[in-house]
């Protein structure tokens, strides 16, 4: 397992901007708006820098759970993949989306 | 209280929340977390159908289901089995915008109905029945999406920069740190029009209802957008704290650009059963997934469905993999780590802004807090995730990997391909060289036609010539039989050719399409110079490829704009 870091012990980062400001860009930005659909937010926050390598890495933080250090009680965030398809159709089944009172029992 | 979590059933951890400490306003974070665990629950089993046999008179009986306001957006299909005589329908209680009514539609048709002769439905009649049995056991579970699981994915907590670059100066190093969360939680978020099912409408304690909280959390996620993600440049400092305050699942997808051996930039258009359908990705696109042993799907299904990231292990945690995966599942292209460029990371949002009623006075306002009473959001799709920007190379030429995709696992997900040729010329001798190259081509496509054209004039020649003495005659006869079997051959391959052509545009599963863009030459005098392709060349770029996929009736996503944006800046190098 791997050991639990908090991210609040991280060091503060520098600032990759996307400059819009230039000409170039501007023309860019718009072929970016005009193809935009029900998308209104697209932020560009990290770009690579002229002659230099980009890399890429990710580093897993474990949501914390008291008393547990195991996979069987790792959390997530939101609804955990032990709620699968089975589960729904089991629910199904039992015509627990009925109606609100066989749904709330479910629940809980 | 960060990094505290909000835990549903403490036995059995099948819902949690990541605790947020929001500057915005203060959110009841135990009541939020169950209301979006029923929103969760209640999208789950949306993907999922009935399916049952039924008797003759079930047809009218879902038409005046349809047409009555019992139920909105009731869907059914109709096959009949002439065999039996008997229908087969297949039920779907899929909600649409407003959602069609389980709380309605299950009763019924645990009822019996009676038909009348003037076309009229009473219930509870024991004479004859809309199902027989109308039995669950009876009944069919059926997925009405093509494939549907909850896998795991990363949920961005906070993305930094890598100061220390002693080993190589060469290096712009980033780490992604992340959680868990899963596919039924990203799609609980972003459909906020869920909370509208009748079930939601239910009281989640004495003075409130589910709808009500997830009201709530929608404005509150609206209104962190708006604070930390407005204007044209956000930093990674204002990005890192909108995340640490968000309630959404915030994954994190993997792109790449993929060029093939004969300078092709691949691009696919979306499929209608998957999201953003009908516009333009890149070469392939995908959530990034973590290899999980409680998604049973991971441990049965084909090599390419499983996740490349174990968070178990000790060793780099690397997305090159996810992208190999996913180009492998959508496209059955098989790139390599070192052919394999990192080119950025963008954030992509739906983003709708809540209206806000200014002239609110019911409600007490505290500093900073939104006068939730008053406000209503909009009920739109919400998104909130990142993007890993990538480029690879492949050693197949466009048309094998057209004949690699129709065995790729997900090769359901774009229905139409695009070669884009994108050329940037360096200096006049790169345009001159590309010139002539165009030049060779079209002469190296017309040698068929070069020798019907000789041959005929040597049949014409012949025929001038014939019957001035016996050696001269054979020599006709001889040239004759040379020139007609050579034209004939010709002919036949320019029929051949033509062939190959029509079948090739009747398959129309790639379209290509050509650009050549020219750097700037150099200026002394261009003091601040942003980029070494001049505007009017970018626009006719933009203009003509937007028309391109306009004829196609299409265009691009702004994902893949920005994927070109990226490809354009990276070979200005």
């Amino acid at each position: 397992m791997r050991e639990k870091k908090s991210i609040n012990e991280d060091s503060e980062i520098s600032n990759t901007l996307y400059d819009s400001n230039t000409e170039t860009n501007k023309v860019l930005s718009d072929l970016m708006e005009k193809n935009s659909n029900e998308v209104n937010l697209l932020k560009s926050i990290v770009e690579k820098k002229a002659k230099k390598k980009l890399s890429i890495v990710g580093e897993y933080v474990n949501l914390d759970y008291p008393e547990k250090n195991s996979t069987e009680g790792e959390l997530y965030h939101g609804l955990s993949p032990r709620v699968d398809s089975t589960v729904i159709i089991d629910a199904i089944k039992l015509n627990a989306f009925s109606n609100s009172e066989s749904f709330e029992r479910y629940m809980h | 209280m960060s990094g505290d979590i909000v835990q549903l059933a403490e036995n059995s951890p099948i819902f949690s929340l990541r605790k947020i400490d929001s500057p915005i306003c203060s959110l009841d974070q135990e009541l939020t977390a169950k209301a979006i665990f029923a929103k969760s629950l209640i999208c789950m089993s949306m993907k999922f159908g009935l399916k049952f046999d039924i008797t003759g008179i079930a047809k009218e009986v879902f038409v005046f289901l349809k047409n009555s306001d019992l139920v909105l957006g009731l869907d059914y299909e109709i096959k009949t089995k002439p065999t039996k005589n008997r229908r087969k329908i297949t039920f779907k209680y899929e909600l649409r915008a407003l959602g069609c009514s389980l709380h309605k539609v299950m009763p019924l048709l645990y009822t019996n109905f009676n038909v009348k002769e003037n076309d009229c439905l009473t219930s509870k009649s024991q004479k004859t029945s809309i199902v027989e049995p109308l039995n669950m056991a009876d009944v069919d579970i059926i997925g009405l999406t093509k494939c549907y699981y909850s896998g795991v994915m990363p949920k961005v907590l906070k993305i930094e920069k890598s100061k220390d670059n002693s080993a190589n100066g060469n290096l712009q190093i980033y780490n992604i740190k992340f959680c868990k969360t899963t596919f039924a939680t990203l799609d609980a978020m972003d459909n906020s029009y869920i909370k509208n099912h009748i079930l939601l409408s239910g009281a989640i304690n004495e003075d409130t209802t589910y709808r009500e909280v997830l009201d709530r959390a929608d404005i509150y996620e609206d209104k962190l957008k708006s604070m930390y993600l407005s204007g044209d440049n956000v930093s990674i400092d204002q990005v890192n704290e909108c995340v640490k305050c968000s309630l959404n699942s915030n994954t994190c997808a993997v792109t790449c650009d993929i060029l093939t051996i004969d300078g092709r930039h691949i691009m696919t258009r979306r499929s209608a059963d998957v999201v953003d359908t009908g516009t333009i990705y890149p070469s392939c696109n995908g959530q990034s997934e973590l290899l999980d042993n409680n998604v049973s799907f991971y441990k049965k299904s084909v090599y390419e469905d499983n996740p490349t990231i174990d968070t178990e292990s000790d060793r780099r945690i690397d997305f090159s993999d996810e992208v190999k995966r996913e180009a492998y599942a959508e496209l059955g292209v098989e790139i390599t780590n070192n052919s394999l460029e990192y080119l950025g990371i963008s954030l992509l949002g739906i983003c709708p802004t809540s209206k806000i009623d200014e002239n609110a006075t019911k409600c007490k306002v505290e500093k900073n807090e939104i006068p939730f009473i008053e406000l209503r959001p909009i009920e739109e799709k919400r998104r909130f995730h990142f993007n890993i920007y990538t480029k690879s190379k492949s050693n197949d030429c466009m048309e094998e990997i057209e004949k690699k995709v129709e065995s790729a696992v997900e090769n359901f997900e774009s229905d139409k391909k695009f070669g884009i040729n994108l050329k940037i010329d360096n200096n006049a001798s790169d345009t001159t060289n590309r010139r002539m190259s165009i030049l060779m081509t079209a002469i190296s496509y017309l040698d068929t036609i070069s020798v019907l054209a000789l041959s005929i004039v040597l049949l014409l020649v012949s025929s001038f010539t014939s019957g001035a003495g016996d050696i001269n005659i054979t020599i006709d006869i001889i040239a004759t039989c040379i020139s007609s079997i050579t034209a004939s051959i010709a002919i036949l391959n320019l029929l051949r050719d033509y062939t190959k052509y029509l079948i090739k545009r009747n398959r129309c599963m790639v379209h290509y399409f050509n650009f050549s863009i020219s750097k700037k030459k150099n200026n002394r005098n261009n003091v601040k110079k942003d980029s070494n392709i001049s505007t009017a060349e970018m626009r006719r770029f933009c203009d003509k490829i937007e028309k391109f996929f306009k004829k196609h009736e299409t265009k691009l996503h702004p994902v893949s704009a920005l994927m070109m944006i990226y490809l354009l800046r990276s070979s200005e190098e």
